[in-house]
């Protein structure tokens, strides 16, 4: 499975390396945003690709989105550091929607989980059928269901509140979700803000340094929000 | 004839870098016809036994082994194993004498050492020689501006030294290197009209202006031993205070210097590595420049790199020292020059050129390292510029932080994040057998403790018949029994709580004849074991009390 979708991968990724390689950023960038479900080597390279385009503030848009899959990467922590160098005093960075995001990834942890889980259900029917207690399982039967459930809210947390990039240009911060409500204060591009929620048009945001306000959902860009904006919203 | 004894000298004088595995050295390089001086075969960092090896020297020099002596030393890798054979060398005539080198198999591999030099003078002391010498001179009496020069100062006796004291002179526009620390050295030398107990100093001075430098005479407070040790095992000492000679001095000025002089007043030894020739764009190469000589390196730095056509440079120093050894001050360094591929092709560096002052030669010389062509292959060029570079761990082509992006992936395969709905079916699958084992035994658990509540009391009378009439047993059974009934329907065990008074007063006196037959001895009648067990029977079957 995991090489039939290796294959299906492999040429618009092998397209976008040989373009990087020879320079042409643009159609690195059109090659490895043309693979449908990019995992996060291919958002890594988009990064890169977009770097060396001169835009650093949707590199690290990517780079924040790669780092959802590769969160111990020590390549994307160091181009995301150099990234964030290219930018323009941008507030600090928002945390993962949980801070152990920043370490494992919700499928990781999902995993061990369900590891748990089943080393529970095999040692529990295990020691049953001799007749042996069984409370050694039952606590690894239960780990396992808390840590699968920690996953599960930890997926569904990236998925509601993603960390999401102002690109392109500076982002008006207001008051509320309404085009004319007061502008509370200005993020620069490159800022990296976490979504708490959306309402008409606007996401209500939180800065790395706990300050909040209503943004145009157009002003900032994550994978999995739709094409990132290339002109004013 | 008397036997020589050595007194070992500080570990750090025989053992001067752990770097070496295996080092010949000598406790005095200078010596007088007919006297024993020691010769020290050192061992660092070792497994397995070490065994003497056999010193091949020259004829006229009769070499004995004497003893061992193993111990243990700090490196960077941690505590090491150290071993030192001690060796008496006798020269029978003057000269100079070249000393090893030696073989030694140590863990299954041999190792050579250095070679030494010993100077034999022709004889000079004879029994009237003074008991005590001291002496105080620099090892060379004209030096040039920025040279080291050693200041040695020590005592020679023929009696024990115990301890003594110097007043040194201020030794202005003499400045002590940062490198390089004091050191002492004590033995004995064996000599046919007795021994002689030495004790030397070395500092290092490094000569800051020209001019007259010549030192004022030291003093010297000595303590000796004197005669025998008491019956307590006391030495009795004396004072003795010494003078020594002045010490002349004369600093030369140095020769109006070239362009790029570097500063370095000595003879020194350069050389120059590359890692790789082979780079990839963005990536780096370490040019490693080595330095060793007698001089001092402080304030030294590689000269300024020139601007070459494809790649950039940054200079790290890695470090420098310095320590005297066997009478020699010996300084050496590394600065490292990172090279970082910017623009592919083929680039060619112009050599590293180091101006130094040489006071053997007197003159200045000119050290050139080349450095091959340097081939910048395709990678991630940038346009960049790496800013800083700072050593790293323990990668051997000096590794460097970067201030570029680091390249792209090639290979696709990568984990993605599982779903929502297939974390969830997996988990509910996988936890299923789990769920079923809790539920069960938890089924299980309920139904025993129901059967347990439904299940009836054990009569007392059940054990009462398990035990035979004519058992010994059977009256204590009989006894307990009673009394088990008895507590079994009154709320306090007396047979005054029954309900019939009659019935009671039967219990009552049963239960007395019973204790009479049981206290007292004797056989129990029949009549009262029918009768008891009636009574039993009886009780039994009243209604029970709680609590």
């Amino acid at each position: 499975m995991i090489w039939l979708v290796a294959l299906a991968l492999a040429g618009p990724l092998e397209d976008g390396a040989d373009a990087y390689d020879g320079g042409d950023w643009p159609a690195a960038i059109e090659a490895w945003q043309s693979v449908e479900s990019p995992n996060g080597k291919v958002l890594y390279n988009l990064g890169n690709a977009h770097y060396r385009s001169a835009d650093p503030a949707r590199a690290v848009a990517y780079y924040r989105s790669a780092a959802r899959y590769r969160p111990r990467d020590g390549n994307l922590a160091h181009s995301l550091a150099i990234a964030r160098e290219r930018l323009d005093n941008p507030p600090p960075p928002a945390d993962p929607p949980r801070l152990w995001q920043a370490f494992i990834t919700s499928g990781e942890l999902g995993l061990l989980g369900l590891l748990l889980l089943a080393s529970g259900s095999v040692v529990g029917v295990w020691q049953r059928r001799r007749q042996q207690p069984w409370w050694g399982a039952a606590i690894a039967w239960f780990l396992g269901v808390v840590v699968v459930v920690t996953a599960v809210l930890g997926v569904s947390a990236a998925d509601l509140h993603p960390v999401v990039v102002v690109v392109d240009s500076e982002a008006v911060v207001r008051e509320s979700a309404r085009p004319d409500a007061r502008q509370t204060f200005v993020l620069p591009a490159g800022s990296e803000v976490r979504i708490e929620r959306s309402l008409a048009g606007f996401y209500r945001i939180e800065t790395g340094d706990g300050r909040l306000g209503w943004v145009p959902t157009g002003a900032v860009f994550a994978i999995g929000l739709g094409p990132a904006p290339s002109e004013e919203p | 004839m008397v036997r020589f004894f050595f007194v070992i000298t500080a570990l750090f004088v025989s053992v001067p870098a752990l770097a070496q595995r295996v080092q010949l050295s000598l406790q005095a390089t200078e010596v007088e016809a007919l006297q024993t001086v020691g010769l020290v075969v050192s061992v660092i960092d070792y497994k397995r036994a070490v065994r003497p090896p056999s010193l091949v020297v020259h004829p006229d020099v009769t070499v004995e082994f004497s003893t061992d002596r193993e111990g243990m030393e700090m490196s960077g890798q941690g505590i090491v194993r150290t071993v030192q054979f001690i060796y008496a060398a006798t020269p029978q005539r003057e000269g100079t004498f070249t000393l090893g080198p030696a073989d030694i198999v140590v863990d299954g591999v041999t190792l050579t050492t250095n070679s030494v030099q010993l100077t034999v003078k022709p004889r000079t002391l004879t029994a009237d020689t003074p008991e005590l010498e001291a002496y105080a001179e620099f090892e060379q009496t004209e030096v040039y501006e920025g040279q080291i020069v050693l200041y040695r100062y020590g005592l020679r006796s023929r009696r024990r030294i115990y301890r003594d004291q110097w007043v040194r002179p201020p030794m202005a526009r003499l400045q002590s290197p940062r490198d390089g620390l004091p050191v002492t050295t004590e033995y004995v030398i064996d000599d046919p009209t007795g021994p002689l107990y030495v004790k030397q100093n070395h500092q290092a001075l490094l000569a800051t202006a020209p001019g007259d430098l010549g030192q004022i005479p030291a003093t010297a407070i000595v303590s000796l031993a004197v005669g025998s040790p008491d019956r307590f095992r006391i030495r009795r000492t004396q004072d003795v205070t010494i003078v020594t000679d002045p010490s002349p001095l004369t600093v030369l000025s140095l020769p109006p210097a070239p362009p790029g002089f570097t500063g370095l007043v000595g003879d020194f030894e350069f050389t120059g590595s590359l890692n790789r020739t082979r780079v990839r764009a963005g990536d780096s190469v370490t040019f490693t420049v080595d330095v060793v000589g007698d001089g001092s390196l402080e304030g030294f730095a590689l000269p300024e790199a020139p601007e070459v056509d494809g790649v950039s440079f940054y200079d790290n120093m890695v470090g420098a020292d310095a320590r005297i050894s066997e009478g020699k001050y010996v300084a050496q360094g590394r600065w490292q020059r990172v090279i970082v591929g910017t623009k592919r092709g083929v680039a060619q560096v112009p050599p590293v050129s180091i101006v130094s002052f040489s006071p053997s030669r007197q003159r200045y010389v000119t050290h050139e390292l080349v450095i091959e062509p340097i081939t910048v292959r395709p990678g991630d060029e940038s346009e960049a510029d790496v800013e800083s570079f700072s050593e790293a761990d323990s990668d051997a082509d000096g590794v460097v932080i970067d201030t570029d992006i680091r390249p792209i992936y090639r290979a696709w395969r990568a984990s993605t994040l599982p779903t929502l709905p297939w974390l969830l079916g997996a988990a509910v699958l996988l936890g299923l057998p789990g769920l079923w084992v809790a539920v069960s035994s938890g089924v299980g658990v309920l139904r025993r403790r129901r059967e347990g509540r439904e299940r009836p009391v054990d009569s007392p009378l059940v054990r009462l018949r398990g035990v035979a009439v004519g058992d010994p047993e059977r009256l204590a059974v009989l006894d307990a029994t009673l009394r088990a009934c008895l507590a079994n329907c009154t709320p306090d065990g007396q047979p005054s709580s029954l309900p019939d008074d009659s019935l009671a007063a039967d219990v009552r006196a049963a239960l007395a004849e019973l204790g009479r037959v049981r206290f007292a001895g004797g056989v129990l009648p029949e009549d009262l074991d029918s009768r008891a067990v009636a009574l039993c029977t009886r009780l039994d079957g009243l209604p029970e009390v709680t609590s």
